[in-house]
């Protein structure tokens, strides 16, 4: 499969995506052209605005992978459930991948973005999907009650913080590769890429 | 009441800041590069971008937060930050302003939402694309703020006159600051 390249979207903005400043990002876009590999354009992004992308990998690594009483599988399964629900198709692909690398599972993952009632997880995580898919959906959402039922069914306040977190930080993510319409890659390369953000997390340098 | 016991006395979202503080370094250093970084908006441009995003999401303590920094960047100018949230075309803003604003309420909706039209507009009114990417990526991330906010429920001062102070020092000392 070939690798995308127009732009079907209606943000398309050549000045962004085709001034990549000097460092890691650019290096790995021209390592990946050089042999005509398939690459994420979020690389274009995070490429053009250095100042600004440095913080937020920084940012992404710690909420998705610091050490907490919620797995990085859910905070990956997370991140897809908000992707999912906000129709952003390559954050969904990619963290799909990602949350089916560390489940060792891809059917769990897509049954659980696709049919919740239906998927092999416990309760316990299927109220905290619910939960994030409120948050994402409507603002205010969140009351003490809704807290309370989690702790009732078992979450302490430091896995309930990184499911927030992670949620409002793919409602950041989301909106930015809409509006910049950065395109899904094929099957193959999200599952190489899944296995790189299970491995690697989201620090390159 | 906080929903999750965070560190008492600290306002609005610098609670949940001080529960995490390995994850609140780098978001605090995202709104000091979104907001205060060299740009060719203004500060008071951008955290009016901010300001009517949070009003958008119902986010009082960022909305009054971030109004107050705004007014702060205009000489105190707090109409002009309130006629943007009543109707941002009427109000007295550059037309580039404007068009960058129509983005900004579009992607609080959805980044799908973004037409070429909006896009022909901005540019038209004299934005470069790095402008519209930054408008792009400032309501995108108070989305993200608004909902970290929204969701720790985080301890929301009603004294307006606390945003007033919040306001100035956000806009004279910014977001990386050692004792908070």
């Amino acid at each position: 499969m070939s690798a995308p390249t127009g732009r079907e979207t209606a943000l398309y903005l050549p000045d962004v995506e085709n001034r990549h400043q000097p460092g890691t990002y650019h290096d790995l876009i021209a390592a990946a052209r050089a042999q005509g590999a398939e690459y994420s354009k979020i690389w274009d992004l995070f490429a053009f605005q250095q100042s600004f992308t440095i913080h937020m990998g920084r940012f992404t690594q710690g909420v998705l992978r610091q050490p907490a009483t919620i797995s990085p599988a859910l905070r990956e399964l997370i991140a897809a459930y908000t992707s999912f629900q906000n129709q952003c198709a390559f954050c969904t692909q990619a963290h799909v991948a990602a949350a089916s690398e560390l489940y060792g599972d891809a059917d769990l993952v897509w049954t659980a973005l696709r049919d919740l009632d239906r998927a092999p997880l416990d309760d316990k995580t299927k109220l905290l999907l619910r939960f994030v898919g409120k948050m994402t959906t409507t603002l205010p959402s969140t009351s003490a009650a809704d807290i309370d039922t989690l702790r009732a069914a078992g979450w302490d306040d430091e896995a309930i913080y990184f499911a927030i977190t992670t949620c409002a930080l793919f409602n950041f993510y989301n909106r930015w590769i809409t509006a910049t319409g950065v395109p899904e890659m094929s099957q193959d390369a999200h599952r190489r890429q899944g296995k790189a953000l299970a491995e690697r997390g989201y620090i390159r340098d | 009441m906080p929903h999750i016991v965070l560190p008492d006395g600290l306002p609005g979202i610098t609670s949940g800041f001080a529960f995490r503080p390995e994850t609140a370094k780098p978001m605090r250093e995202l709104a000091e590069v979104l907001l205060r970084g060299s740009n060719t908006l203004t500060s008071g441009e951008r955290e009016m971008i901010a300001a009517f995003v949070s009003d958008r999401n119902d986010c009082h303590f960022c909305h009054a937060s971030h109004r107050a920094a705004a007014a702060h960047h205009m000489d105190g100018r707090y109409e002009t930050v309130d006629a943007v949230k009543r109707d941002y075309e009427s109000a007295p803003v550059s037309p580039k302003l404007k068009a960058l604003l129509a983005i900004a309420g579009k992607v609080q909706e959805s980044g799908k939402q973004v037409t070429t039209a909006d896009v022909e507009r901005a540019r038209r009114e004299g934005a470069t694309d790095r402008e519209i990417h930054d408008a792009v990526i400032i309501a995108a991330a108070f989305c993200m703020f608004n909902r970290y906010v929204d969701g720790l429920a985080t301890l929301t001062p009603t004294d307006e006159q606390a945003y007033d102070m919040m306001g100035q020092r956000m806009a004279k000392e910014g977001y990386v600051r050692t004792n908070r």
